[in-house]
C-alpha cells in the first residue's frame, strides 16, 4: 500500500511538473514577443536614424542661410545688437507710483481703472 | 514533587521500549525472534537505504539541472536582433561635432548584384536594367550580365526608389545585398577634417582613416566620435574663406579657427574642397589639405614669435628698439624694410609697421642658439600631432646658416603649415603655454598642462601689441567693432624658379579676439590672391586676408558666446537703436 507521504510526493510531482511546462511555455511566448518588439525597436531605431541624417542634412547651415537670404530679411548680427541683461534701461516709474498714489499713469490702464469707476 | 518524580523513569522506559532501542535489542538478541535470516535483513535494509539515498541524490541532480536549464534559457545570449537593438543599427560609428550634430554617418542601402548564369534574356535584361538606372550604360550592362562569373556587381547603394522600381522588373538572376553607406549630411562643409571612405567603408582619408579601427569597431553601444568642430563656426569660415577667393581670384585658401585655451580646433577649412560623399569627381588639389599637410612660407606673421622670443629672453625691453635706417648687408644678401620708415624703430614700433630690419636684429641679438631652441619648443621644427594623416612637416633650414637665423626672423626660408602657424600663435596668446591643437573635444576638467614657452607677463605683451597692429597697424582691416580683435599680417612671396616672385603671393592674417580675455585665434590664408578695385589693386594681406578674418570673426563670435564690448561711441548707437525700436 502507498503510504501519504509517497501520495504526497507524486502530486508534488504532477503539479511541479505542470508549473514548469506551462512556465516554460509562457517564457517561450514572452521570449517570441520579445524577439519582435526587439526586432521592432531596431527597425525603429533604424528610421530615426535616418530620420537624424535627414534633418542634419535639411538643416545644414549652408542651405539654411541660402533659404534665409531668399526668405528673410536677417542680416548678420551686429556687435551693437547684442547687450547684457543688466545692461538694460530699468521702466521708469512715475512719480504717482513712488508716492504711493495708485493712479496709472499708463493710458490703457487709466482707461481700466475709469471704467472700474462706478 | 515525589508524584512526578516517579512518574518519569517509567515514561522513558516506556519510550524505549516502543522505539528504536526496542530493534536494537532486536537484532542483539533476536535469534530467538527471527531466525538465522535476521543478519540479511539489516544488511538489505542498510543496501536499501543506501539505493534510496542514491535516487534521491540523483532526482535532486535532475531537478536542479531542470531549473538551471530554464533559468539560463532565459537568460541565454541574446539574439543578433536583440544587441543590435540595444546597440542601435551600427554598422561603422557615426562621427558628430562638439554639439552632436551629425556629420558622417552610417545608412543602410542596397546593392544590386546579378549572377549572370540565371539571368535568362541578358540584352532584354540590359535593357530594361539601364531604363530603371539611367547611369549604367546599356552595354557595359549587358557585358556584365553575359560574364561567366556566379557574381557580379551591378551598382552599389541603391536608393529606395530605384530598389522598388528593380523588384517591379521581376528579372531573374538579380538579387540585393543590404549593405551601409556612409553619408555626410553637410556634403563639403569639412571635407578635409572628416575625410572619405571607400565603397567598402575603409577609411581613406581624413579623421575617417586616423580613427579606422576606432570607428569600425564602436565600443559596443555605438557611440559616435565627438569631433571638436562647430558646424556653425565651420560653415562661417567655410563661406567667408570660400567668397574672398572668389573676390581674390586666390589658387587656394585655408583657414582656422583655434580654442586658445584647450587647443581644439573648432573650425578648419581648406579650398577648394570637395563633397566626400562623391569622392569620385574631385581631383587632387582639391583633396590637398592646405591648413595641415602644406608647409608655406608665411613671412611676417613669424615676426610674432621673433619679437615673443626677444622680450621673453629678456634682450630687448619694449621700450627699447633698433636703428631700421639701413638696410642689413650680410654676405651676399640684403635685408629691406617693405614701407622702410629710415629711422630708429621701437619694439612696438617694429612690429606694427611689420620692419624686416628691426626683426632680423632682434633674432641676431637673440642668437641662433635660443632662436632654434625656441622655435623647436613652440613647435615649429617637427612634424605637428593632430588626429590627421595628413599632416606636413615643416621645412626647417638644414644646414641652418647664420643668414638663416635673420630670414626666419621675419618669416622667409622656413615653411610651416597654418596649423603650426595657428597652435604657436595661441602660445603666444593664452599665457604662454603650448598646448597641442585636437580634432576631438576635449573635456574641459582634464587639458593638457602644456609647456610654459613664455611668461604670462610676455604674453600679456603681446596681446597688446597684436591689438596695436589692428588699431594702428598693418591689420586695421581686420577691426570688428566690439570683439576688441589683435592680429598680425603676413604677406610673403612664393619661392619660384629664380628666387622669390613677386607676382605670386601667400597673404595670410592671424588674429586673435577679445584680445583683453583671448579665447580664439583665427588664421586666414590665401594662396596667390590677386588685387582687385575693392582693395585698389593691393593682394598684401592687410587688404585681402584681414577683412575676411574681420568678417569671419563679426559672424563666429555671436555663435562661440563671445560678448561684445563696446565703447562709448558704440554704445550710444545700441542706446538709440533700442529707444528706436
Amino acid at each position: 500500500m502507498i503510504s501519504t507521504p509517497a501520495i504526497a510526493a507524486l502530486a508534488l510531482t504532477a503539479a511541479v511538473s505542470y508549473g514548469l511546462y506551462e512556465l516554460k511555455y509562457e517564457v517561450q511566448g514572452l521570449e517570441q514577443r520579445y524577439d519582435d518588439l526587439s526586432r521592432e525597436l531596431m527597425n525603429e531605431q533604424d528610421s530615426v536614424h535616418v530620420l537624424k541624417a535627414e534633418w542634419s542634412y535639411l538643416s545644414r547651415p549652408y542651405r539654411v542661410q541660402k533659404l534665409a537670404d531668399r526668405f528673410l530679411s536677417l542680416q548678420p548680427t551686429k556687435p551693437a545688437q547684442i547687450t547684457h541683461f543688466q545692461d538694460l534701461p530699468l521702466r521708469k516709474l512715475s512719480e504717482d507710483k513712488i508716492s504711493g498714489n495708485s493712479k496709472p499713469t499708463d493710458p490703457l490702464l487709466r482707461s481700466v481703472a475709469q471704467e472700474q469707476q462706478p | 514533587m515525589s508524584g512526578h518524580g516517579n512518574g518519569r523513569p517509567t515514561d522513558v522506559v516506556l519510550a524505549a521500549d516502543a522505539g528504536y532501542p526496542a530493534r536494537l535489542r532486536t537484532a542483539g538478541s533476536g535469534s530467538a525472534v527471527l531466525g538465522p535470516e535476521a543478519p540479511f535483513v539489516v544488511m538489505s535494509r542498510k543496501r536499501l537505504s543506501i539505493v534510496a539515498m542514491f535516487f534521491s541524490l540523483a532526482f535532486i541532480v535532475i531537478s536542479a539541472r531542470l531549473v538551471d536549464l530554464t533559468w539560463n534559457d532565459m537568460e541565454s545570449g541574446p539574439s543578433a536582433g536583440r544587441e543590435n537593438a540595444a546597440r542601435g543599427v551600427v554598422d561603422r560609428a557615426s562621427i558628430v561635432d562638439r554639439n552632436g550634430e551629425i556629420l558622417a554617418t552610417s545608412l543602410r542601402s542596397a546593392s544590386l548584384y546579378a549572377n549572370p548564369a540565371r539571368v535568362m534574356d541578358t540584352d532584354e535584361a540590359a535593357r530594361r536594367l539601364a531604363r530603371v538606372l539611367p547611369d549604367l550604360s546599356r552595354d557595359a550592362l549587358a557585358k556584365k550580365l553575359s560574364s561567366d562569373k556566379s557574381f557580379v556587381w551591378l551598382k552599389r547603394n541603391l536608393t529606395p526608389r530605384q530598389q522598388w522600381k528593380i523588384n517591379e522588373l521581376g528579372l531573374p538572376g538579380l538579387a540585393f545585398q543590404q549593405e551601409h553607406r556612409r553619408v555626410y549630411p553637410h556634403g563639403p562643409l569639412a571635407a578635409h577634417a572628416l575625410g572619405f571612405v571607400d565603397i567598402d567603408n575603409n577609411g581613406i582619408a581624413g579623421i575617417e582613416r586616423y580613427f579606422d579601427d576606432e570607428l569600425r569597431a564602436p565600443a559596443g553601444d555605438g557611440e559616435p566620435l565627438v569631433m571638436s568642430l562647430d558646424t556653425r563656426a565651420q560653415h562661417v569660415l567655410r563661406s567667408e574663406l570660400g567668397k574672398g577667393m572668389r573676390a581674390f581670384s586666390a589658387k587656394g585658401a585655408a583657414g582656422i579657427v583655434l580654442d586658445v585655451h584647450t587647443g581644439e580646433v573648432i573650425a578648419l577649412s581648406s579650398l577648394p574642397d570637395f563633397n566626400p560623399n562623391n569622392t569620385g569627381a574631385s581631383d587632387q588639389n582639391s583633396r590637398f589639405n592646405r591648413v595641415t599637410l602644406g608647409v608655406y612660407e608665411l613671412g611676417s606673421v613669424m615676426k610674432t614669435f621673433t619679437t615673443a622670443m626677444a622680450l621673453d629672453a629678456g634682450v630687448v625691453k619694449l621700450s627699447g628698439g633698433y636703428d631700421a635706417t639701413h638696410p642689413i648687408k650680410f654676405d651676399r644678401h640684403i635685408i629691406r624694410d617693405d614701407h622702410a620708415k629710415k629711422r630708429w624703430l621701437s619694439v612696438p614700433e617694429i612690429f606694427m609697421y611689420s620692419s624686416n630690419i628691426g626683426s632680423a636684429k632682434m633674432a641676431i641679438d637673440v642668437g641662433e642658439k635660443r632662436q632654434r631652441r625656441f622655435l623647436d619648443r613652440i613647435g615649429l621644427t617637427r612634424k605637428p600631432a593632430l588626429e590627421l594623416p595628413e599632416v606636413g612637416s615643416p621645412l626647417v633650414p638644414d644646414p641652418w646658416r647664420d643668414i638663416n637665423t635673420l630670414t626666419v626672423a621675419y618669416g622667409h626660408g622656413i615653411a610651416i603649415s597654418p596649423l603650426q602657424m595657428t597652435s604657436a600663435a595661441a602660445a603666444m596668446i593664452n599665457g604662454g603655454r603650448m598646448i597641442p591643437a585636437t580634432l576631438l573635444k576635449r573635456d574641459p576638467s582634464r587639458l593638457p598642462e602644456g609647456d610654459q614657452v613664455v611668461s604670462a607677463d610676455t604674453s600679456a605683451i603681446m596681446r597688446r601689441l597684436l591689438r596695436r597692429v589692428v588699431e594702428d597697424g598693418t591689420g586695421r582691416q581686420a577691426n570688428a567693432r566690439g570683439y576688441v580683435v589683435g592680429g598680425k599680417t603676413g604677406t610673403a612671396e612664393k619661392p619660384g624658379a629664380n628666387g622669390y616672385r613677386d607676382d605670386a603671393l601667400i597673404s595670410s592674417f592671424v588674429a586673435d579676439f577679445p584680445s583683453d580675455d583671448p579665447k580664439y585665434v583665427v588664421l586666414v590664408m590665401y594662396d596667390e590672391p590677386k588685387g582687385n578695385a575693392m582693395t585698389q589693386g593691393f593682394a598684401s594681406a592687410g587688404w585681402t586676408a584681414a577683412p575676411v578674418a574681420r568678417r569671419i570673426i563679426e559672424r563666429i563670435a555671436p555663435i562661440l558666446g563671445v560678448q561684445p564690448v563696446l565703447d562709448e561711441q558704440e554704445a550710444s548707437d545700441t542706446m538709440l537703436i533700442m529707444t528706436n525700436g
